[in-house]
């Protein structure tokens, strides 16, 4: 029988749920001009961009922490490795969860203190599955698409979709993940800065012959 | 102070917001029923209901329940009726007992949302529960004997 786990004692890394967004954060407080390395980039994309500037931040969707809950299968994932969550932990008819297996019977909204201990942030849960927001397998160009589709974003305009991506608590909990998860390494005011410029430029995706994860 | 409601009866603690449930239930209430296990929300033993959904006790701190209503084994019945608490007598599905508490409780919620559980179904919502035993196939044999009991009519 199933019902008991061997992985099931060291786990927790939590559901990393990352959500939707995953990854992007930035501040509207930002000079983009302050970060040279982002400056390069926007200034060669100027006015018109060729997804260049979607390239510079999609690392951060790809992170870990944000592929935990973007990645295929109607399950949350766990750790570097992206190994299935334990105690076979399912998305649901909402994306928290099932019956006694909801994301909140461990989750809180806040990362708990120690090693092992289920890490926490606000609405903690995975993508519905309508709109699951699955990345894995996709180039750069199909994951910029999908994270601007309404139909595949929750219905979010581009304000909404980088308001999401750049201030949700849920997304930031992938820089202050708690003990023993590794952050993203991209500092979030950098990652919030391209985001916006992004944004700024038009938003445009990358060619379809990016990187596939 | 924290208030909220157990098993129906309104209760209001003059304990740091940051105890966990678990330590309110058992110390300040006396509500010895759910145990603490491995302290990391990974085994399951502490399982009550939080306004009817699963928490584990021992990681939540008590001030989540303020305002709610927390559910403990010692709620799910008072006199042993509950089809649940039955099954598990019929089946006589506890060897050493510790972590039972908590798998009612799961097995609980599984039965609100899935009247009929398949095998499958158990198997999903009873993973978090872990029982060093083995009694995972008396456990679901139970479950179903209580889902029988319910579609007959006799469910509380």
């Amino acid at each position: 029988m199933k019902l008991l786990q061997a992985s099931f004692r060291y786990p927790v890394v939590g559901i990393t749920v990352v959500i939707f967004a995953a990854a992007m954060c930035v501040s509207s407080s930002i000079d983009p001009a302050e970060k040279p390395s982002t400056t390069a980039t926007a200034s060669s994309a100027s006015t018109k961009d060729d997804g260049a500037l979607f390239t510079a931040f999609v690392s951060v969707l790809r992170h870990p922490r944000c592929m935990s809950c973007h990645s295929r299968g109607d399950f949350p994932r766990q750790g570097d490795d992206g190994h299935p969550h334990a105690m076979n932990v399912r998305r649901g008819p909402e994306g928290h969860g099932v019956t006694a297996e909801k994301c909140s019977t461990c989750h809180q909204d806040h990362n708990l203190v120690g090693t092992h201990l289920p890490p926490g942030a606000p609405n903690w849960g995975l993508p519905p599955p309508t709109t699951p927001m699955i990345w894995q397998g996709l180039t750069d160009a199909q994951i910029c698409r999908s994270i601007k589709d309404p139909k595949q974003n929750k219905n979010r305009n581009l304000d909404q979709l980088v308001e999401h991506l750049t201030e949700d608590k849920l997304v930031m909990w992938g820089w202050n993940p708690g003990e023993g998860r590794t952050p993203i390494p991209m500092p979030h005011e950098e990652f919030a800065a391209k985001v916006k410029q992004w944004q700024a430029a038009g938003a445009s995706c990358p060619a379809d012959t990016g990187n596939k994860i | 102070m924290v208030s909220f409601s157990v098993n129906k009866r309104r209760v209001n603690l003059d304990v740091d917001p940051s105890t966990p449930l678990l330590w309110a239930l058992r110390e300040n209430l006396g509500l010895t029923g759910t145990k603490y296990g491995c302290g990391i929300a990974q085994c399951g033993a502490c399982t009550v209901h939080l306004n009817g959904e699963a928490i584990r006790s021992c990681v939540a701190p008590v001030s989540r329940a303020a305002g709610k209503e927390v559910t403990t084994i010692e709620g799910l019945s008072s006199d042993l009726s509950h089809p649940l608490q039955r099954a598990w007598i019929a089946e006589d599905v506890p060897q050493c007992g510790y972590c039972q508490s908590g798998q009612l409780m799961s097995a609980a919620l599984l039965l609100r949302e899935k009247p009929q559980p398949t095998d499958e179904d158990i198997d999903e919502a009873m993973t978090g529960n872990i029982c060093r035993c083995g009694t995972y196939p008396r456990i679901r044999k139970a479950i179903h004997r209580a889902a029988g009991m319910m579609a007959k009519g006799e469910a509380r």
